[in-house]
């Protein structure tokens, strides 16, 4: 038995090579067996939507139910009250007015946050000394409740829309901050040694290794952090505005139309909805990325 | 450099260790190391779990400086990252957003060479380790077997005259690692660098070496050097049968079972046959 040695184990080799055709009957069970799982997965999701449908319809229906009986209409109002005012907002182009002024401080204040953070984190998470001595003051900047601060940004910067844009920033730069630098300083130590020895300058391994290392923990914190700017505008608008959806619920709330501050708060969650069904495929662009273990945020 | 320089040296090696940021005592990892590669030769290294001869590997390719004596690389000092020196890791290390010849092409990338001779030299030993189909395919979508082989041509493709090897075939089933055990011997008869091949399995060491070197327990000092005599090329697959194997194996178990024995309080009645 001459096996083992030159050409003959290349051969061995081939076994790995692509599978031959199968024969009709194993086409058939292939088939039958893609067919079925398509349909299992069809009644899966038709199972999902109607439960998530059902919980809709109990919550309107407890609601209205409760409403006048269990606890006073003046607390939670009813839900064709908060129907009728977002009917008449619509209607009356209240809602997009004041919309375009949230949106507007929300995507500024989402570019601005995310843009300083990643230009800050950058040289950060490279530079693993200069991280240490900046990260007690990092983290206490994080710590600050944005909230407590409002009031101050409204003194220094007006009431138009910049502390919105600021507030707004500021709700996007830290986790976009923290993320960017785990992605820089997670690239696998084995990877960079690997790299080195194959003759890699500092610029090539940068380029060919951290920066597309670190891309997904980016890109994961971009999408977890577009809501988190929308709040930020808000909270801007709660503390001194006239106007912007913020406004809107604050200015029912003190009048004390409780349809009118559901309202509102539903506009707003159902834009943050969308805008994070909209960035979902930013979390995962590329097909190298199936199979590989990101962490991201909650969302 | 005189053509009859070593392609390794080690000279009284020592290698100490502070293990945690904050560990009270530094380890010493390696102690008082000599040895010698020559051109062309196949030269393993076996021994228990952490007596440093991964380290050894490090110290070669320049991740690591000895704390004490001398390492040489074809007459040369080694200082600095040695990127003469090509570095199989026991983790495969393939970047996870770059295919299979992308990877492959790696080394040459970094090391200038044109994209079309590039692209050449990579399809060349893809074919050889029979890839060839899933030039294309991403790391993830291999199995372990393909993966190693592919880690294992990445690195020989820009031929070097010394190539490092940690444990390769360590996570891989019985079967794929005797075929791979073949095949590394293919490809390195192809173009005879020194090989330093880290290793746990004395059969691999036998089936592949020139000459073993057998470490003791921490610190790693050199227990014992084997010449392997076996002709070549050699039959992988049944090695076991060759004459002369079995008295090498017997001796070189001989030496680790003693250090295992060391670490270990022994067993009463232990008895291995």
């Amino acid at each position: 038995m001459g096996l083992g040695n030159g050409a003959r184990v290349t051969a061995v080799g081939e076994r790995i090579a692509l599978p031959r055709p199968p024969a009709d009957a194993a086409v058939r069970v292939l088939e039958d067996t893609l067919t079925r799982r398509q349909a299992t997965l069809r009644a899966r999701r038709r199972t999902v939507w109607l439960a998530r449908l059902g919980i809709l319809v109990g919550v309107i229906v407890a609601w209205e139910l409760s409403s006048g009986t269990l606890v006073r209409t003046f607390f939670v109002s009813r839900p064709e009250a908060v129907a009728a005012r977002l009917v008449e907002w619509t209607l009356n182009g209240d809602l997009f007015w004041h919309g375009q002024f949230t949106l507007t401080a929300t995507f500024i204040g989402y570019m601005v946050g995310a843009l300083a953070a990643i230009l800050l984190a950058w040289p950060l998470g490279l530079m693993p000394r200069a991280y240490r001595v900046a990260e007690p003051y990092i983290l206490l900047a994080y710590s600050i409740p944005a909230v407590a601060l409002g009031p101050v940004f409204i003194l220094w910067f007006g009431l138009e829309l910049l502390p919105k844009i600021i507030l707004a920033a500021y709700f996007v730069f830290f986790v976009v901050f923290i993320n960017t630098v785990a992605g820089f300083r997670q690239v696998p130590r084995g990877l960079i040694d690997v790299s080195l020895v194959m003759g890699a300058s500092r610029a090539a391994l940068f380029r060919t290794v951290i920066l597309p290392s670190a891309v997904p923990y980016v890109l994961a914190a971009l999408r977890a952090t577009l809501p988190a700017a929308m709040i930020g505008a808000v909270v801007g608008e709660f503390i001194a505005s006239n106007r912007g959806l913020g406004y809107l619920a604050s200015a029912a709330a003190s009048e004390y139309e409780t349809d009118g501050v559901i309202a509102a708060a539903f506009v707003m969650a159902v834009i943050v909805l969308a805008l994070t069904v909209l960035l979902r495929p930013l979390g995962r662009v590329t097909r190298w990325q199936r199979g590989v273990d990101v962490s991201e945020g909650s969302l | 450099m005189s053509t009859s320089a070593p392609a390794v040296r080690f000279q009284s090696v020592y290698k100490a260790f502070i293990a945690r940021e904050r560990a009270a005592q530094p380890i010493l990892a390696l102690e008082d190391i000599s040895f010698v590669a020559n051109p062309g030769e196949f030269v393993s290294l076996v021994g228990p779990s952490g007596c440093g001869k991964s380290t050894c590997l490090n110290l070669v390719a320049g991740l690591t400086a000895p704390s004490a004596g001398l390492v040489e690389h074809q007459g040369a000092r080694v200082s600095g990252v040695n990127t003469k020196v090509g570095y199989i890791t026991q983790d495969d290390n393939l970047l996870p957003w770059r295919s299979l010849v992308g990877n492959v092409e790696l080394g040459l990338e970094f090391r200038g060479v044109p994209a079309p001779e590039r692209r050449r030299r990579a399809r060349e030993l893809i074919d050889v380790v029979g890839l060839i189909g899933f030039e294309h395919h991403y790391p993830h979508e291999l199995s372990g077997g393909m993966r190693k082989r592919a880690s294992i041509v990445r690195t020989l493709v820009y031929d070097t005259d010394v190539v490092l090897m940690d444990e390769p075939f360590g996570p891989l089933d019985a079967q794929t690692r005797v075929i791979l055990q073949a095949e590394l011997q293919n490809l390195w008869q192809r173009s005879r660098p020194s090989v330093l091949f880290v290793t746990h399995d004395l059969v691999e060491a036998i089936a592949l070496s020139d000459r073993i070197i057998v470490f003791t327990n921490r610190p790693g000092t050199i227990k014992r050097e084997y010449r392997v005599d076996l002709p070549r090329p050699r039959d992988i697959f049944h090695i076991h049968e060759t004459p002369g194997f079995s008295d090498l194996y017997d001796a070189l178990w001989a030496d680790i079972r003693a250090e295992i024995g060391a670490a270990h309080a022994p067993v009463a009645g232990e008895r291995i046959a």
